[in-house]
C-alpha cells in the first residue's frame, strides 16, 4: 500500500482572523492526476501554496499537508523552511500562471536553469551546460542555444512557460503542481503547453495537481477533480462523473455554464 | 450624408496599416465595415494587431495609412469638439475590470463621466440610476467605490458607462476574458439583450471563439496583422477556409460529450 | 490572481510586526507633535526675549533660565523655542515648494510626450545627483543669506525627487484603462489630469514629502551652522550649534540641546511618515 504523495487533511488557511480556506481533505497517489477547479476567490491557489509551504507571512495554515518524500513524510504546514527547501524541487515541482513573475528577469534563461540542475544532479562545467540544453530541448523549445542565451523578456509567453516547466522538472519531482499554467497564454499556444505537460507527466510517471478555473482544460488534464467554492471543497469525483452527473448544486451550475459556452461551437474533433 | 438606398456603414475601416514608432509593422491593409446594428467579431491571438486596430477605430491612435469612416464620412483629425458626435455614437468596453474604473471615483461619477465630458444635458443622477438598472445593478451602487464590487459587477459598471451617451456601436476588447465562467455567461446575455432591445451593434475583439459565436453574426480572423478570413460566423466556424482559423478552432479546449 | 508574485517567505512572526507598526505612528506623532506645539507656543510666549542679553553668560540650566544662557547672555530655552518655530517654517515652506514645483514638472514630463519627457528626466537625474547642500549654497550665494533663500533653495533641491516620483506614478496611471476610457468619454487633458491623474498620484507623495520635511530641517541647520542661513536675530538650531562649539567644554548643555531637538524632530517626522505609510498603504500588508 503506497503512501499518498500529498495528503491534505483538514487544511485551513487564515489571514489575521479571517478563514480563507477551510477543511480541505484530499490526497494524491503516485502517478495520479488530480485537478482543483474553482472560480476566483475559491482558495484553490492558496491551497497549492500551502502544500508547497510557500504561504507568505500574514497567511497561516493549519491542519496538515503531508508530503511523502520517499524517506518519510514532511508536513508543509509545520515544517521549517530549511526542511521544505530540500523537498521543493526534488519531490514537488511547481509551475505558476505568470512566467514573467516567476522567472528572474535579470538572469539569462540558461543560467536560471543551471541552478536547480546543478543542485539536484550535482553537475558542473560542460556536463551542466549539456544538461541545460537537453532540458530546453525536452520541453520542445527550438534553438536551445539561443534560448539559453536569452533573457525572459526576449522570448514569447509560450516559450517562457516552457522554460518555467523545465525549471520545475529539473529536480525530477514526483508531483508537479501547476496553478493556472496556461491561463495567460493564447489559445493555440495553450494547446501546445498542455500537450507538453501531459507528455512529461506520463513519460516521467509523475503525479499532477492541476489547478484552473477552466473546466474543459481540467477535464483534459485530470482523472479526478476537486471543486472549491469560497474556500471550501464542495465535491470530489472522477472527472468523467463530475462532468456528466455532478452532485452538488454549485458544481451543477458550473458544469451547466461551461456546457452552455461549449455548445456555442460546432462539434469538433475530440 | 447622401440619401442612398442602403445606409452607410456606421464604422468603416479602410486599408488600415499601422506600425509602431519604432517601425515594427502591426497591421497590413485591413479593411472592415460594420452596418448599423451589426455585430462583428475580430478574432486573433496576441500580436495579431487586434488591440491596435481597436485603438485606431477609437481614434486613440492615427493609422500609418488608411481611413476610418463614421457614417460614411472620414473622421477629421485633431480637435475634440468635432469628435463629440463620434464619441457619443461609438463607445469602448475594456478587458480588465480591475483597471477600467478609477479606484478613486465613485461608481456613479465614473458612469456619469461621459455625460459631463460630452456635454449631454439632463438629470445625471436619474440617468445613472437608469443605467445601473439596465445592467442589472442596484441604484445604491452609484455611491460606492469600485473596490466593493466583483470582477463581473465591475464589468457591468463599465458597460453602463459605455451606454451613458447612448451609443449605436460598442467596441469591446476581450470583454469577458477576465471573468469567471458563470459570470461570463451573464455578461454575454447582457450584451445579447442590449443588441436585441436597442439595436446596438458591436465590434468584438477576442481570442475566444465561444464569445464570438455567442454574440457575432459575422467574424473576421486576424493573423500577423492581416485579415485571413471573413464571413458569417456559423459558416466560418463549421467550415473554416484558412488553416489558421482551423488551428484556432482545434485549439479550443472542449468538454467531453 | 497571480500566485507567482508571492515570493517572500518568512517564518510566522505576526504579533511583533503588528506592534511595531503602531509604535512607529505613535512615537513619531508624539516626538513631532511636541516640537510642533513648542513652535506654535513660541508665537505667543517665550520665557525671555531671545535677543535679550541681560542674563549672565554661559549660565548652566537653573530656576530662572531653564536651559541656561549662551555666551552673549541670551536665554537658551527661548532660543530653542524660536528655533523650533524656524524649523517648522523651513520644513513646511520647502515641502510646499517641493510639492508644487515637483508635481508640475513631473506632470509635464508624463504628459508632454517622449522628447520633453527624456529632456526633463535627464535634467532631474542631474538635479538629484547634485548634493542638496551645494545647490542650496549656490542659491544662497546668489540671493544672499536669508530665511527665504534657504527655504527656496532647499525646496527646489527637493523638488527633483518629487518630480521624478510624480512622473513615474503619473505615467503608470495614464496607462490604465480608466484613463483611456476617460479619453473616449470625451474628457480633455485638463479633465484627465485633474480628475484622474492627481487623485491617484498624490497618495504616493505623502511619505516622500514628509521625508522632505525632515531633510529640509537638517539642510537649514547645516546652512546656519555654516553661517549661510538666516542671519543672527533669527534663532536657528544650526547657528546655536555653531556658536556653542567653541565653549562646549565650559557649557555643554548649550551644545547638546539644539542637537537633541534636531534629532527629535527628524526621527519624529520619519517615524510619523513610516507610520502613515504602514497604516495607509494596504499593499504592504495583504496578499492579493
Amino acid at each position: 500500500m503506497t503512501a499518498p504523495l500529498l495528503d491534505l487533511d483538514a487544511l485551513g488557511i487564515d489571514l489575521d482572523d479571517r478563514s480563507l480556506v477551510e477543511a480541505v481533505t484530499v490526497s494524491i497517489a503516485p502517478g495520479e492526476r488530480l485537478g482543483i477547479i474553482g472560480e476566483s476567490g475559491s482558495g484553490k491557489s492558496l491551497t497549492a501554496l500551502a502544500a508547497l509551504g510557500l504561504l507568505a507571512h500574514p497567511l497561516r495554515a493549519r491542519g496538515s499537508a503531508r508530503i511523502s518524500t520517499g524517506e518519510g513524510t514532511v508536513d508543509a504546514v509545520t515544517a521549517p523552511q530549511r526542511r521544505l527547501d530540500r523537498v521543493r524541487g526534488a519531490v514537488l515541482g511547481a509551475v505558476f500562471q505568470e512566467p514573467l513573475a516567476s522567472l528572474d528577469p535579470l538572469m539569462r534563461v540558461g543560467k536560471q536553469l543551471s541552478w536547480p540542475l546543478a543542485r539536484h544532479r550535482g553537475l558542473r562545467g560542460d556536463a551542466l551546460r549539456r544538461a541545460v540544453l537537453d532540458a530546453l530541448a525536452d520541453v520542445q523549445l527550438p534553438e536551445p542555444e539561443r534560448i539559453a542565451r536569452s533573457y525572459i523578456h526576449e522570448i514569447s509567453g509560450g516559450q517562457r512557460q516552457r522554460v518555467a516547466i523545465a525549471l520545475a522538472l529539473a529536480g525530477s519531482p514526483r508531483l508537479l503542481i501547476a496553478d493556472e499554467p496556461t491561463t495567460a497564454l493564447d489559445v493555440t499556444v495553450q494547446a501546445g503547453v498542455l500537450d507538453l505537460l501531459q507528455r512529461e507527466v506520463s513519460e516521467r510517471g509523475m503525479a499532477l495537481l492541476f489547478i484552473s478555473h477552466d473546466l474543459p482544460v481540467v477535464t483534459r488534464m485530470t482523472d479526478r477533480v476537486l471543486v472549491m467554492k469560497d474556500g471550501r471543497q464542495v465535491e470530489v469525483a472522477d472527472t468523467a462523473t463530475l462532468v456528466s452527473a455532478p452532485v452538488d448544486p454549485y458544481t451543477q451550475q458550473l458544469v451547466a455554464a461551461s456546457r452552455a459556452l461549449d455548445d456555442l461551437l460546432p462539434e469538433g474533433p475530440r | 450624408m447622401t440619401g442612398t438606398a442602403a445606409p452607410a456603414p456606421i464604422l468603416s475601416l479602410e486599408n488600415i496599416a499601422f506600425a509602431y514608432r519604432s517601425g515594427r509593422p502591426v497591421l497590413h491593409d485591413v479593411s472592415l465595415a460594420l452596418a448599423p446594428g451589426e455585430s462583428v467579431g475580430l478574432v486573433g491571438e496576441s500580436g495579431a494587431g487586434k488591440t491596435s486596430l481597436l485603438r485606431v477605430a477609437l481614434r486613440l491612435q492615427a493609422p500609418t495609412s488608411g481611413t476610418v469612416r463614421f457614417d460614411g464620412t472620414p473622421l477629421p483629425p485633431g480637435r475634440r469638439a468635432s469628435l463629440r458626435d463620434y464619441r457619443r455614437a461609438v463607445q469602448p468596453v475594456y478587458q480588465d475590470p480591475f483597471s477600467s474604473l478609477d479606484p478613486r471615483m465613485t461608481v456613479g461619477d465614473s458612469i456619469a463621466e461621459p455625460l459631463r465630458s460630452l456635454g449631454i444635458p439632463g438629470g445625471r443622477r436619474a440617468r445613472v440610476a437608469a443605467l445601473l438598472a439596465d445592467v442589472g445593478l442596484p441604484a445604491d451602487a452609484a455611491g460606492r467605490y469600485p473596490e466593493a464590487f466583483s470582477g463581473g459587477q465591475r464589468q457591468r459598471i463599465a458597460i453602463a458607462r459605455a451606454l451613458a451617451p447612448g451609443p449605436r456601436l460598442l467596441l469591446a476588447d476581450e470583454p469577458v476574458s477576465a471573468l469567471d465562467t458563470s459570470v461570463r455567461l451573464q455578461v454575454i446575455e447582457l450584451f445579447q439583450r442590449l443588441a436585441a432591445e436597442r439595436g446596438i451593434g458591436m465590434l468584438l475583439v477576442s481570442h475566444d471563439l465561444t464569445v464570438v459565436a455567442a454574440l457575432c453574426a459575422r467574424v473576421a480572423v486576424l493573423e500577423g496583422g492581416r485579415l485571413v478570413e471573413e464571413g458569417p460566423t456559423a459558416d466560418v466556424l463549421s467550415r473554416p477556409a484558412h488553416p489558421y482559423t482551423a488551428r484556432l478552432l482545434a485549439s479550443v479546449p472542449r468538454l467531453p460529450r | 490572481m497571480s500566485t507567482a508574485a508571492v515570493a517572500v517567505v518568512t517564518e510566522p512572526r505576526a504579533p511583533r510586526r503588528a506592534r511595531r507598526r503602531s509604535i512607529n505612528l505613535a512615537v513619531g506623532a508624539v516626538l513631532f507633535g511636541l516640537i510642533a506645539v513648542v513652535a506654535v507656543v513660541s508665537l505667543f510666549w517665550t520665557p525671555f526675549s531671545p535677543e535679550e542679553t541681560g542674563g549672565g553668560r554661559l549660565l548652566p540650566p537653573g530656576a530662572e533660565h531653564w536651559a541656561g544662557t549662551d555666551r552673549l547672555g541670551r536665554d537658551l530655552f527661548s532660543q530653542l523655542m524660536v528655533g523650533a518655530r524656524l524649523a517648522m517654517l523651513v520644513g513646511v515652506g520647502s515641502m510646499a515648494i517641493a510639492a508644487v514645483v515637483g508635481v508640475l514638472v513631473g506632470l509635464v514630463a508624463a504628459i508632454a510626450g517622449p522628447l520633453v519627457d527624456d529632456a526633463v528626466s535627464s535634467l532631474l537625474d542631474i538635479a538629484i545627483a547634485f548634493p542638496t547642500l551645494l545647490l542650496a549654497m549656490l542659491i544662497v550665494a546668489w540671493r544672499g543669506a536669508s530665511l527665504e533663500s534657504a527655504i527656496l533653495a532647499i525646496g527646489l533641491a527637493g523638488s527633483a525627487v518629487v518630480a521624478r516620483l510624480t512622473r513615474v506614478t503619473a505615467v503608470r496611471v495614464l496607462g490604465r484603462d480608466f484613463v483611456t476610457a476617460a479619453r473616449t468619454s470625451g474628457t480633455g487633458v485638463v479633465g484627465i489630469v485633474g480628475r484622474h491623474v492627481l487623485p491617484n498620484v498624490w497618495p504616493t507623495l505623502i511619505v516622500p514629502l514628509a521625508l522632505q520635511f525632515g531633510g529640509a530641517v537638517i539642510a537649514e541647520a547645516s546652512l546656519s551652522y555654516l553661517g549661510l542661513g538666516s542671519p543672527p536675530p533669527n534663532a536657528s538650531w544650526g547657528r546655536m550649534l555653531q556658536e556653542a562649539q567653541s565653549t562646549v567644554t565650559v557649557a555643554p548643555t548649550a551644545a547638546l540641546l539644539p542637537g537633541i531637538l534636531l534629532v527629535m524632530t527628524i526621527i519624529g517626522i520619519n517615524l510619523l511618515a513610516d507610520g502613515v505609510r504602514d497604516v495607509a498603504d494596504p499593499a504592504s500588508r495583504s496578499i492579493r
